[in-house]
């Protein structure tokens, strides 16, 4: 009996329910939010002399490589000229994707700290 | 106990740092070196690459990225998986 009056009622279940479920939609809304607001579906960088772009996808994976014509003449160097524009869209993705999560989480936690075990040393 | 779950946690962090895969494009115009989580560190063009033109070299080295970095996750996925799968196999078998 004192073991059923401790048991939260269906409603009161089917409630927790609804609260859980509204923060659950809370968090991935605010996530959207600042996913559009920071752009961090959309980096794009180009190289100084505007010959090669790279374009990062939300998952901050290399999704497209541009490469104008004139850049051919560099066979040498077109090669680590990519690696470095993608080294540096995913900086860019990297700064971008901190603020968020400082934004997201607030100052619970030290996120720089927690990020900076992950990138790779520049 | 804890002191080996650190262990093996300190030696995936090694193994992410260090693993790496490398793919090449059908017809070998496209060499990539590249590590967990779409870091590239490396595109080598050979010669015959720069028949293509500059979109279809953008498209194939992508294409070529795509391929190498899945590979270095799914590689670094398998060691994580043998080393902690291990230790939790380990973990359950105690008395």
């Amino acid at each position: 009996m004192s073991d059923n009056a401790a048991r939260p009622s269906p409603e009161q279940i089917m409630a927790q329910f609804a609260q859980i479920k509204a923060e659950a939609e809370a968090t991935v809304q605010k996530y959207e939010d600042l996913s559009a607001e920071f752009g961090v579906d959309a980096v794009e960088v180009h190289s100084e002399d505007g010959l090669l772009r790279v374009k990062l996808d939300a998952n901050g994976q290399v999704e497209e490589i541009g490469v104008n014509e004139a850049a051919m003449r560099f066979r040498q160097s077109l090669g680590p000229s990519m690696v470095g524009l993608i080294a540096t869209a995913r900086e860019e993705y990297a700064l971008k994707t901190t603020e968020m999560a400082r934004r997201m989480i607030g100052d619970k936690l030290d996120v720089d700290a927690i990020l900076n075990q992950f990138r790779p040393p520049r | 106990m804890h002191g080996d779950i650190q262990g093996r946690l300190a030696e995936t962090q090694r193994l992410a740092a260090e693993a790496t895969a490398e793919a090449v494009s059908e017809n070998g115009e496209v060499r990539v070196v590249a590590g967990p989580g779409g870091e590239v560190k490396l595109i080598d063009l050979r010669i015959h690459a720069f028949e293509l033109s500059g979109f279809e070299i953008g498209e194939l080295t992508a294409a070529t990225i795509k391929v190498a970095a899945a590979k270095a996750d799914q590689a670094l996925a398998a060691s994580i998986r043998g080393l902690l799968g291990g230790f939790f196999e380990a973990e359950r078998q105690e008395p």
